[in-house]
């Protein structure tokens, strides 16, 4: 069996940045896998801009921020395998790969790095009433249809959920010709990211109906129209409300789901609301030696984030290496508390905390407009940050300014938890 | 001129003409859709029935037990899957458990093999079954087979052994003619026949309609006619602990067997349906009263069923007649007119056996001409069987990639298929011609992502394959828009 010290799968964003931290800590055999037939993942069908901003200070477009990280993948000359699938990954980390050069093989690494992505929730999962013609596509399937393949895949166009892949598409739709009469969203508020929802839709007065779903779709073959309600507090539609449009697609931008085959088929639980692995602060799942990173551990709003996370991850699969084993100290679990809907990573390492590096992502559970983020052990508050302008589209992170007041020696193993709390108007 | 037209490519339709296929004889069929098995075949339960359920005395009764003892060396000769899964029904309460004992005694009177076991002992052996069943009949010869599968793989060794099969293929208009019939399709097609056989599902009235207008049954002063009857269904993903691992059945009602939880051949879970008469024949659609319908009945029988894994949900219609039984006969007064109707539940569990029954018992050799007899071919072709890679060694899996890469390009992730699977189910006989075709043999599109990475791919290699371009590969049925060149949409200056 060949032996590799790290295999990363996945040659997206978080995959690429991952290798390449791993490389500059000094890692040689890296074997990058990926299921494309180049590097880039999803950033190949994003050729809108506005990736980068973070990382070169620039706005670049999906492929072009791709491109800078495959060019330094190929200078390193990390290998990498295209058009290879992944089949199965071990406890012990033995890597199952399939493609058609090689067939079926079976490899060993030191340290292994998740970073597959996520996937579209589909259509079948939002059980719309009604009939099942041509012309429903999840957004980003459109997207590939219309940026890669060259095919527009309708010309009146209602999009079901505000995620910024939907808004994305609504504009380009738009941009080549389509009518798109308008976006539901079944929240009280917009899914994505608020520029998207300026620059995607109020710019080209693209209706978004809050608090909106799709209820009913008509055409046997392809499909004609949609009828759209209104919903209550509990999202269930209102009688009533309903209105129909006359469209001939519906694109659904209904949430991204964690492409996580590999951890379910070892038994690994998933984090219920991330959908992703459960992690430690130097990106360790539960099994040892194994990273995870980007969207196959949660849904990122911004690929540059995915990229610093990717080089995390990279950076500990590498200390991972030198070590020859985890991270040592223990940990500290820490939880979503009320106002926030997850934290990650979900356990801290001691030594981090009292060194003063520790770092978390967590994401609202609602809009703020100030917020309190508090630091819980028990019901013993350890330390406060103030945060303006929160919203769950908005993934948040704070640092020590968050852990540093607490006094970590006496830390007796309790679990933490993370609260955000709306703040009185200052009079 | 052929001795026999079926009309229609169900599972009826498809093994009748596979039955007939190996006789000396002159068989042709034709479908209205691009493609067989696309009505009631497509959406529906997919069990093979132990066979205890329909009454005495009734032609579902007599072909039931037939075709479930058939089925399992059926599936073996067609190279199909077919899973012996075995069933629960469940009863709650006196009331019901007194229902379950009649179909207990029945199924032991019909030769089945049944046995009851307590709530306990059965909850035992499916932990998800509701705390408030009481009492449990077992059926362990309940199977499911995959129902588009078997069409398909009977029409297509019916096609190896002489069949003509004629797709997109409407019959408009029916004559009767010295010597049978004269049926022509919309487009134009005709076709001479000394003898038709009406499988045509829900449209099987219409068809009879088109030569008899008075739609008479034998015996009876009504016309024959076909009520649409809905049901909805959920699909669920795979799981590593699947949710059942048995067939379950509530205790059967007034309109059929009930909600039913089904772990399919391919290690999904298939829960419905509900059962509701429409009249549109065409109305596969989807409703929040009947999803609701199913879940509350499911939840009678079932504990924790886990609709987050729902991939899917789907509609069917049953052909029901307006018998009560199959509609199996002669057309009173139109000799060599054989109507296969009225094929609701469990016509899937018949459909090898009334195929048998049609050429037995309905088709009159004196109508295939002075001296036939049935004589069988002297050589019969067989169905290569499908590479389905995963069913293979990895040995053997590399002796195939070697030969032919495309094997190991793995195109749908959540079932991982390879594009040589694919390719492949478009170039055999009876092959996929939209993505629809192609997901219902190899079945990209049918897991967790629903198509989502994979279909731009689909498309890529069924025009390659066709020999068309990207923007005339359909999803489903023939002439219908799916994508677009993107120059053709910009407006002209």
């Amino acid at each position: 069996m060949k032996k590799y010290e790290l295999v990363v799968i996945g040659g997206g964003s978080g995959g690429m940045a991952a290798a390449l931290a791993a490389r500059e800590q000094g890692v040689r055999e890296i074997l990058i896998l990926e299921q494309g037939e180049e590097l880039g993942g999803i950033l190949l069908q994003c050729i809108h801009n506005g990736f980068g901003l973070h990382t070169f200070g620039e706005e670049l477009t999906g492929p072009a921020y791709a491109e800078r990280y495959a060019d330094r993948v190929a200078a390193e000359k990390i290998e990498v395998k295209t058009g290879t699938f992944v089949r199965k990954l071990g406890r012990g980390r033995t890597v199952s790969y399939v493609n058609g050069q090689e067939g079926y093989v079976t490899i060993e690494a030191g340290a292994v790095v998740l970073a597959m992505g996520c996937r579209e929730r589909p259509w079948g999962a939002v059980s719309i009433p009604g009939s099942r013609p041509a012309g429903v596509w999840t957004a980003g399937t459109a997207q590939r249809y219309l940026n890669l393949e060259g095919y527009m895949v309708g010309r009146r166009v209602w999009i079901l959920g505000s995620g910024d892949i939907g808004m994305i598409m609504a504009r380009r739709m738009t941009l080549e010709g389509a009518h798109v009469l308008g976006v539901a969203e079944i929240m009280p508020h917009p899914g994505g990211l608020p520029r998207n929802r300026r620059q995607c839709l109020e710019d080209f007065g693209i209706p978004l109906y809050l608090s909106h779903t799709v209820t009913g779709i008509r055409g046997r073959d392809r499909v004609e129209a949609v009828e759209i309600s209104q919903v209550d507090g509990d999202r269930r539609p209102i009688a009533g409300t309903e209105k129909t449009f006359e469209v001939d697609t519906l694109l659904l931008s209904v949430g991204l789901i964690p492409e996580n085959h590999l951890l379910e088929e070892l038994g690994v639980s998933l984090h219920p609301r991330t959908r992703g692995a459960v992690v430690d602060s130097s990106y360790e799942t539960e099994i040892p030696g194994v990273f995870a990173c980007g969207n196959v551990l949660h849904v990122h709003d911004l690929v540059d984030h995915v990229s610093r996370e990717g080089e995390q991850a990279g950076r500990a699969a590498a200390a991972y290496l030198k070590r020859g084993g985890s991270a040592p100290g223990p940990e500290a679990a820490i939880e979503a508390g009320p106002g926030v809907s997850y934290v990650l990573p979900q356990r801290l390492l001691l030594p981090d905390l009292k060194a003063g590096q520790a770092q978390v992502k967590f994401r609202p559970s609602g809009r703020f407009k100030r917020a309190r983020l508090e630091l819980f052990l028990g019901g013993r508050l350890l330390g406060t940050v103030r945060k303006r302008y929160l919203e769950p589209a908005v993934m948040e992170t704070a640092g020590p300014e968050l852990f540093a007041a607490a006094d970590w020696d006496t830390w007796d193993g309790e679990a933490l938890s993370l609260r955000l709390t709306e703040e009185e108007e200052e009079p | 001129m052929y001795d026999v037209l079926i009309i229609g490519a169900g599972i009826t339709g498809s093994f009748l003409a596979w039955e007939l296929s190996r006789y000396e004889l002159k068989t042709a069929v034709a479908e209205r859709e691009n493609d067989v098995a696309c009505g009631s075949t497509m959406a529906n339960s997919a069990i093979i029935h132990g066979g205890n359920d329909p009454e005495d005395g009734t032609l579902k009764a007599m072909l039931n037990l037939e075709g479930s003892r058939r089925y399992e060396e059926i599936c073996r000769l067609l190279k199909i899957p077919y899973k012996k899964t075995g069933s629960f029904t469940a009863a709650s309460g006196r009331e019901e458990e007194a229902v379950l004992e009649k179909l207990y005694e029945r199924a032991v009177e019909r030769g089945i093999r049944a046995r009851l076991l307590d709530g306990d002992r059965a909850r035992e052996m499916e932990p998800h079954l509701s705390r408030a069943v009481t009492k449990v009949l077992e059926i362990p010869d309940t199977a499911v087979i995959g129902p588009w599968e078997a069409a398909e793989a009977a029409m297509e060794e019916a096609v190896l052994n002489g069949t003509e099969l004629f797709l997109d293929c409407e019959i408009t208009e029916i004559r009767r003619t010295e010597e049978g019939f004269l049926a022509v399709s919309g487009s134009g097609k005709a076709f001479s026949a000394r003898i038709i056989v009406n499988a045509a599902g829900v449209y099987s009235d219409r068809i009879y309609g088109l030569v008899c207008p008075a739609r008479t049954l034998s015996g009876r002063e009504e016309p024959l006619t076909i009520t649409p009857r809905r049901g909805e269904y959920y699909v669920l993903d795979r799981m590593e602990k699947p949710f059942v691992s048995r067939v379950i059945y509530p205790v059967p009602g007034a309109k059929g067997k009930g909600v039913l939880a089904v772990p399919t051949v391919h290690g999904n879970i298939l829960l419905g349906p509900d059962a509701r008469d429409i009249a549109d024949r065409e109305g596969t659609d989807n409703t929040p009263e009947g999803l609701a319908y199913v879940r509350e009945n499911l939840d009678r029988i079932l504990e924790e069923v886990p609709y987050e894994k729902v991939i899917r949900s789907f509609a069917g219609l049953r052909a029901r007649g307006n018998t009560g039984d199959f509609i199996l006969e002669e057309a009173p007064g139109v000799p060599g007119f054989i109507n296969a109707a009225g094929m609701e539940s469990p016509g899937l569990s018949c459909a090898p056996a009334a195929a048998a029954y049609i050429r037995k018992e309905l088709i009159r050799p004196e109508l295939l001409g002075a001296d036939f007899c049935w004589k069988e071919k002297p050589s019969y072709i067989r169905r290569k069987a499908p590479v389905v890679m995963a069913e293979l060694t990895e040995e053997e899996r590399n002796r195939i990639i070697r030969e032919d890469p495309s094997y190991g390009r793995i195109v749908c992730r959540c079932e991982q298929i390879s594009e040589g699977e694919i390719a492949a189910a478009i170039r055999k006989p009876v092959g996929a011609v939209s993505i629809k075709g192609v997901k219902k043999r190899v079945r990209p599109g049918m897991g967790r992502c629903q198509g989502g990475f994979c279909q731009p791919e689909v498309v890529r290699i069924l025009a390659r394959e066709l020999g068309i371009r990207e923007d005339q590969v359909v999803y489903d049925r023939s002439g219908v828009p799916f994508l677009r060149e993107m120059e053709a949409d910009h407006e002209k200056v």
